[in-house]
């Protein structure tokens, strides 16, 4: 190794010869690693060469660059050192050549190729380390061809080594951060070091080749107490040519491993299980947060930073030691030079969830150009619209959150265990009414995953479930108002979405179906606004002439809803994902498409309340949005048809379209006959997102359009719609004040689902809901009597059956009626036209223990929504001799089945069963009630087992099919159908018995099939999210290039 | 900006906007005005009825006792099948103590069975219901005690408010409510009587729970005290009931020695036919209307006489009830009825007003036959009524009224006794044509008529109403409304 020369030695220094005071200067020897670098190398070191401070030496160590360097040095800067290594042993290891190469220097400047320095840099740096008694000293550093913009001026880090950097990335440099100021860590671009403390931390950390030799040894020298500090007025510009010459993950990757490194070096042991297990929570949630979006090579780098820190456990050790030697600082006050909190969540809450750092790794450029405007205004009323969106969906859901959300309408309990659904979920045989032989929704098989996922904390997911919707929709819509190009847009379309009420209507009707559409729709509108790339969706249409020609109104309306080419792809996009959706809802959607679509929406009602014109208008389904500001966001959604232009008008219309079409939608559901149409919520649902749409679009014309005007009337509805913007979020902000908008407080768990507990030995038993619709839990099925037949959905009977207690999530989306369930329909309809006074002996058959009239979605006073009173059902109900009053709390009317038998029941071996025929008597099995129970232990989901007592016939009441498998003593015993509907089985002796349902192999067939179509949609949409990814993120380097 | 290109799309879009929403609002007009229609009013709502096309049918018969030949009012229960199928039945005997006694019947098609009480239970009061495996059977009860013999149709369900516009506690009688809970559950009732002094609620009787699955009798005279006239209202804000009034009279005080059953009405409606206006002579005829409403009812009462193209017309009554309260319209002692002719009388109420009408017919001796019967008109009009009546030799006269309510078209109606697997048309009733207006035909049915037992069926080519006044020698009289078959 070449020797640089002592100051006072040098024959040829770079400049003119020194003034005296020059020649007591402390010998500064720069120390520039360099490998394969471009073509900025020479104007880096003549940068070096002009140094104003005369003191100073150049050492270039060549990297095992792939072309000598030597030609290149000795042409820009003849009089400098070149020590060529013919390793690629990383920046660090090279640098610490200087340890046994260089000798009698004071400081070191260590610099990368792609530096351009000031001429005054050396020499403020040294004057600052003399000054402010340095050990450590940084320059502010910019970028190398716009000087004017910073990108570090000194960094700061965590506990865990994490950067948190002080100033951000291109901010533009108006002196605002040149004070010299003390900071944790200077980046390794150009770093003045002591000389002595170098020596005395034996230089940098031999094990980190790469990338986080800066935070490390300027940690160890907090360590041993030497001051880091920053020189802004030493400007250093850096080209951060590092893309250009290394892979991104690899970059990633060794970032995340060597700041482990420090915290298992640079702590002494308390410290280190105090932030360790705190570094593996935040890696833990980083790593699913990987594999959850995709960023499998991300979720990689972070195993494999704790994997590599695990292998070189003992080197750390060492270093510990060598550190431990010389340390005079204790962790806690180096604790105090360190930013509070965790850096890394802190960029992930500003959308910095894929960056790691600010100077390596994959920055988004969505979350760079987020934290390059956080600072804004723009981006301050952004983040403030969201902070108040999110205060306000959080304090209306305050007692959803903390109390749960009570069991109303769809709202239904979700199983103790994710097992029960996924069992549900493979197996062919539905329990909901009187069982049917159907395919499972795949919803059952989600939700069960994502139990696991939550660790089976089902309440949890439940009240995600619901209470999410609302976020999720105003994403959503944050997403779909984005290309509109206008911050204030975005926001407005945000404030209107989640002000109108039908989210908050779905959520106080019980109405899940309204409330995912609600959370969905934005994001479907989104795709398909897209698809049809069309301006601002595309780049379609955008600068299309404006030309007018005489054509029918239908047909403008048709060419203004959007291109035919866009409606097209809009088209083709919809018909598309709607096949991908069917497909991988396969076998369930093709049950629907051959069974009707009822199962689909189920039955729905608006609760016995007539949704009349000025209430769809104002989207007020439920309890909100019936007070005269209700209008509010249709005046506000309007101003874009006035003032509108270009594709500002255009999206207007096919907004209006939508809206108009929602509205049309409900007002003819409104005269169709029950179950025909979705929920008033679900179809106003795209109204809601396209009105707020054409808010933001009226905001962006406000902007864009309305300057070209002359002042007139256009101006004035411009500020009416602002007021009725700003009025219209009133009603929101009131109806979040109850915290659970709209449900009540309790429901009729603690009344009805403990009817039957205290007898629960004497067999399982069903409950049969009849009521109001609206009232009843999950899916019910249509009455069509006792109450007036109505051709309008306003108010309807229906009926469904729960085992034993309240209706679950597994009651949702009923399957077919094999024939069976009906049966109960009949029962009340016979009933109901006077024609038995026996209705629970009809019901017995059912196992039907328990009726239950529902009149108020709660039980009083804590009811929220309508109530309805079935007068006739009531009093053909209390027109029976076998069913008892049971006192319960108003808001409800209980019946007690004194006739009423098991759902397995144990009946003598002769039981003569009748046909199941039009009469009564040919409808009640005789010696049901009271009836031993059979079978009481459940194996699993439709899987029985128990002792017989004696000679017995086991009758099942349940949909009987070909599939049941009854086996006495492991003897299987044919079934035989009874009533019509039912099933028996004849045990010849007392003994033990097993009673399942056999899944046939086809149903597992489809299962598999759907798995695998699952995994080969997720595994496309996360290849190409990856891909897309990395292409943002290579792009994004390419731009800005990433050196360390 | 003049030249604003969208300006040429903005209008036809603003317009097609404007004309839905202008659409939507006629549409929503429309569809307020037409509104939903009201819920129909079922017959089997109003009183009792025969379902044709019911899988079963249940009748409650609330008063009675079982005590043997000492009873005040000995039950036997008569079942009539007029279809043409045999059904299965139960009878339930429930007595005011709890005991229940079941007996298992067939009654052959066409067909009736008659069923002793007390050959099932003793006790001071029993009530029955009777469970039949289908349609067309209507249910009877017959009572005798030592006062007289009546008869009314059994109910054919139970209400949550039973009314009874016509009763007294004069001395020399005695009045019963039989309050019947045949469900599981208890009930809770609230007595009211309307007396010329206002309304009352004994305290005992208010908020009275009757237990299930038993039938309680209040003796009434014996609460409300020396009435000459009261009108009962039962309301059960918990659980449903079956009402049935008894009164007796021992012929004492100047009163007609008899029984009556009547069962109460479950509704005020607007409209009550009484197919019968007694001619006898020295008895005493009438009208009661009962106004539960919160509203003075305006009534008016108008009688056909019997050939009218002899007798005449007769002005309308008119009344106005005050609410909770009772209106007599006393026909006997009214010169614009002539004496000795018979009529039929309908009472209607204003519109919009539902009330409650009965009639009470009273002959004390001399007069011939002596007794005395109330009787709730008829809130429905039907072609096809049944009457199981009882057994025909304690019967000395048995008259069966029809009434033709139409003022313009006259009516074809055919009577049959329902016995033996057959309908034995009762001779010269074959085929019997009621005029129109004063349309009105009494028959009638001698002892020993052919039958041992009267049950009756009338067919009717047009709604008629249909009554049956009976003639028990030494034991006074009864009225009973015979049972429509209706579809409910």
């Amino acid at each position: 190794v070449d020797q640089p020369d002592q100051p006072d030695q040098r024959d040829e220094p770079f400049g003119p010869p020194s003034v005296q005071v020059e020649a007591v200067a402390p010998a500064v020897v720069v120390v520039m690693v360099a490998h394969d670098p471009g073509e900025w190398f020479e104007e880096a070191l003549a940068s070096v060469e002009g140094q104003t401070y005369r003191n100073t030496s150049l050492l270039v160590i060549d990297v095992a660059s792939t072309t000598e360097l030597a030609p290149r040095v000795a042409a820009a800067s003849p009089y400098a050192h070149l020590q060529r290594l013919e390793q690629n042993v990383g920046f660090g290891p090279a640098a610490n050549e200087v340890l046994e190469g260089v000798q009698g220097a004071a400081f070191y400047l260590f610099c990368h190729d792609d530096v351009r320095l000031e001429p005054d840099v050396v020499q403020v740096m040294v004057e600052e380390a003399f000054r402010s008694n340095a050990g450590i000293v940084g320059p502010k550093i910019v970028r190398w061809d716009e000087a004017d913009r910073l990108l570090q001026v000194g960094m700061g880090a965590d506990k865990t080594g994490a950067p948190a950097p002080y100033v951000e990335r291109g901010e533009l440099d108006q002196e605002q951060h040149d004070a010299v100021r003390d900071v944790f860590y200077v980046p390794g671009a150009a770093t003045l070091v002591r000389a002595d403390l170098f020596s005395a931390l034996h230089g940098f950390d031999p094990d980190i080749e790469l990338l986080g030799e800066d935070l490390d040894f300027a940690w160890r020298a907090h360590v041993v107490g030497a001051r880091v500090l920053v020189a802004p007025a030493a400007r250093v510009a850096h080209l951060e040519a590092l893309a250009h010459r290394r892979p991104i993950d690899d970059r990633r990757r060794l970032q995340m491993r060597h700041r482990l490194r420090s915290t298992h070096v640079c702590y002494r042991l308390g410290t280190r299980l105090r932030v360790l297990p705190q570094a593996a929570a935040v890696a833990l949630v980083e790593f699913v947060y990987g594999v959850l979006t995709g960023r499998f090579r991300h979720a990689g780098d972070v195993v494999a930073a704790w994997w590599w820190n695990l292998r070189h456990r003992r080197t750390a050790v060492a270093r510990r030691r060598l550190l431990a030697a010389e340390r005079t600082v204790d962790d806690h006050d180096v604790r105090r030079l360190q930013v509070h909190g965790s850096a890394r969540w802190s960029a992930f809450l500003r959308g910095q969830g894929s960056a790691p750092d600010n100077r390596l790794g994959a920055m988004t450029a969505s979350g760079r150009e987020m934290v390059t405007n956080l600072r804004s205004a723009r981006a301050r009323s952004s983040l403030l619209a969201w902070a108040a969106v999110l205060l306000v969906l959080g304090f209306g859901s305050r007692e959803l959150i903390t109390s749960g959300v009570p069991a109303v309408g769809q709202f239904l309990a979700f199983p103790g265990h994710p097992s029960s659904l996924l069992q549900q979920w493979v197996s062919g045989f539905r329990s909901v009414g009187l069982g049917s032989e159907a395919p499972a929704p795949t919803l059952f098989g989600v939700l069960g995953v994502l139990g696991y996922l939550c660790f089976g904390a089902m309440g949890f997911l439940r009240t995600a479930a619901i209470v999410g919707a609302l976020p999720i929709g105003a994403l959503g819509i944050w997403r779909l108002a984005g290309p509109l190009g206008s911050r204030r847009a975005r926001i407005t379309s945000l404030v209107v979405y989640v002000c109108i009420p039908i989210g908050f209507n779905a959520m106080a009707r019980g109405r899940w179906d309204g409330l995912v559409m609600y959370g969905l729709v934005p994001w479907m509108i989104n795709q398909l606004a897209r698809g049809s790339r069309l301006a601002p969706f595309g780049d379609v249409g955008g600068l299309r002439g404006q030309g007018v020609v005489d054509r029918p109104v239908l047909q403008r309306i048709l060419l203004l809803a959007g291109e035919v080419r866009g409606m097209a792809r809009t088209g083709l996009v919809a018909v598309g994902g709607a096949l991908v959706a069917m497909a991988l809802q396969l076998p369930w959607s093709l049950h629907v498409a051959t069974n009707g679509w009822r199962d689909a929406i189920g039955l729905t009602t608006t609760g016995g309340e007539p949704l009349a014109l000025d209430r769809v208008l104002r989207f007020a389904t439920g309890p909100y949005g019936t007070s005269a500001l209700g209008w509010a966001f249709l005046i506000a959604g309007a101003l874009v048809l006035a003032i509108g232009r270009a594709w500002r008008l255009r999206w207007a219309v096919r907004c209006w379209v939508v809206v108009a079409g929602g509205f049309a939608a409900v007002l003819v559901s409104q005269g169709l006959p029950p179950g025909w149409m979705p929920a008033p919520e679900v179809l106003l649902a795209p109204s809601a997102a396209a009105l707020a749409l054409a808010a933001g679009l009226g905001m962006v014309a406000f902007e864009a359009d309305l300057p070209d005007y002359h002042f007139g009337w256009r101006q004035l509805a411009s500020v009416v719609a602002g007021a009725a913007l700003i009025v219209g979020v009133a009603p929101a902000l009131a109806a979040s004040l109850g915290g659970q908008w709209g449900l009540p407080g309790t429901d009729f768990d603690s009344t009805v689902g403990h009817l039957g507990s205290k007898i629960s030995s004497q067999g399982p038993y069903r409950v049969l809901w009849v009521g109001e619709a609206n009232l009843l839990p999950g899916s019910p099925w249509l009455l069509d009597e006792p109450e007036p037949a109505s051709s309008q959905q306003q108010a309807v009977l229906a009926y469904t059956m729960t085992d034993q207690s309240m209706a679950q999530v597994t009651d949702l989306l009923p399957g077919p009626d094999d024939g069976a369930t009906a049966r109960v329909a009949e029962s009340l309809q016979i009933a109901a036209r006077g024609g038995t006074t026996r209705l629970g002996a009809l019901l017995a058959p059912m196992g039907i223990r328990y009726v239950v009239v529902p009149t108020a979605n709660a039980p009083l006073p804590y009811d929220t929504g309508p109530t309805y009173h079935p007068t006739q059902l009531l009093a053909a109900l209390q027109d029976q001799l076998d069913l008892a009053d049971v006192d319960v709390i108003s808001g409800v009317a209980v019946f007690r089945n004194t006739a009423w038998g098991p759902v397995r029941a144990e009946l003598p071996a002769d039981t003569h069963y009748p046909s199941g025929g039009p009469s009564i008597s040919s409808r009640i099995v005789p010696g049901l009630a009271g009836a031993r129970p059979a079978l009481v232990d459940q194996s699993s989901y439709q899987s029985f087992h128990g002792g017989l007592a004696n000679p017995t016939s086991v009758y099942l009441a349940q949909s009987a099919s070909g599939r049941w498998r009854f086996a006495a003593d492991g003897h299987a015993v044919a079934g035989t159908k009874v009533l019509g509907w039912a099933e028996a089985f004849d045990s010849p002796a007392a003994t033990s018995a097993t009673l399942h349902y056999d899944t046939p192999p086809t149903r597992d067939l489809w299962l598999l099939g759907q798995v695998v179509l699952w995994l080969a949609v997720l595994i496309v949409l996360f290849r190409n999210r990856v891909r897309a990814q990395g292409e943002r993120d290579l792009a994004l380097l390419h731009l800005e290039g990433e050196l360390a | 900006v003049s030249a604003d290109p969208s300006s040429a799309r903005r209008l036809p879009v603003v317009a097609v906007l404007v004309v839905a929403l202008v659409a939507g609002v006629i549409v929503q007009r429309h569809r307020d005005a037409a509104g939903q229609p009201p819920p129909a009013v079922q017959a089997s709502d109003l009183l009792p009825v025969a379902s044709p096309a019911a899988l079963s049918s249940t009748w409650y018969c609330a008063a009675g006792s079982a005590l043997g030949h000492k009873g005040p009012a000995e039950q036997t229960v008569i079942i009539e099948n007029a279809g043409e199928h045999p059904v299965q039945g139960l009878v339930t005997a429930i007595t005011d103590t709890g005991a229940k006694a079941h007996e298992t019947v067939e009654v052959p098609a066409r067909d009736h069975l008659a069923v002793q009480v007390q050959k099932l239970v003793t006790a001071k009061w029993a009530a029955v219901v009777v469970e039949v495996g289908g349609g067309e059977v209507a249910v009877s009860h017959v009572l005798t005690g030592p006062t007289g013999t009546a008869v009314a149709s059994c109910s054919s369900g139970p209400s949550d408010h039973w009314y009874m516009p016509s009763g007294t506690t004069r001395p020399g009688t005695h009045q019963w409510l039989a309050l019947f809970n045949p469900f599981p559950s208890p009930a809770i009732a609230t007595v009211t009587f309307a007396t010329s002094d206002g309304e009352r609620t004994p305290p005992p009787w208010s908020q009275l729970v009757v237990p299930g699955g038993r039938v309680v009798v209040l003796p009434v005279d014996q609460v409300v005290t020396l009435r000459t006239q009261l009108a009962t209202t039962v309301s059960i804000p918990s659980g449903r009931l079956v009402v049935d009034q008894l009164q007796s009279a021992d012929g004492s005080s100047g009163t007609a020695k008899g029984l009556s059953v009547t069962p109460a009405a479950p509704r005020p409606t607007s409209t009550w036919w009484f197919a019968d206006g007694p001619a006898t002579p020295g008895a005493r005829t009438s009208f009661v209307v009962q106004n539960p409403g919160s509203t003075p009812a305006k009534v008016s009462m108008q009688l056909r006489l019997d050939r009218a193209g002899e007798n005449g017309t007769v002005s309308p009554f008119s009344a106005t009830v005050a609410p909770g309260s009772y209106a007599t319209i006393d026909v006997s002692g009214d010169p614009r009825v002539p004496q000795g002719v018979g009529y039929t009388a309908v009472v209607r109420a204003a519109a919009g007003q539902s009330v409650v009408a009965s009639r009470v017919v009273t002959a004390v001796p001399p007069a011939q036959p002596s007794g005395f019967s109330v009787a709730l008109g008829s809130p429905v009009l039907g072609r096809r009524w049944l009457l199981p009546v009882a057994s025909s030799s304690q019967i000395q006269k048995a008259t069966l009224i029809v009434t033709n309510p139409s003022s313009t078209h006259s009516v074809e109606v055919s009577i049959a006794n329902v016995a033996g697997g057959g309908l034995s048309p009762l001779q010269g009733t074959e085929s019997v044509e009621l005029i129109p207006a004063s349309g009105r035909a009494g028959f009638t049915i001698a002892a020993g008529s052919g039958a041992p037992t009267l049950s009756l069926v009338v067919d009717a080519k047009a709604d008629v109403v249909v009554e049956i006044r009976l003639d028990y020698p030494g034991h006074g009289v009864s009225s009973a409304l015979a049972v429509p078959v209706i579809e409910s």
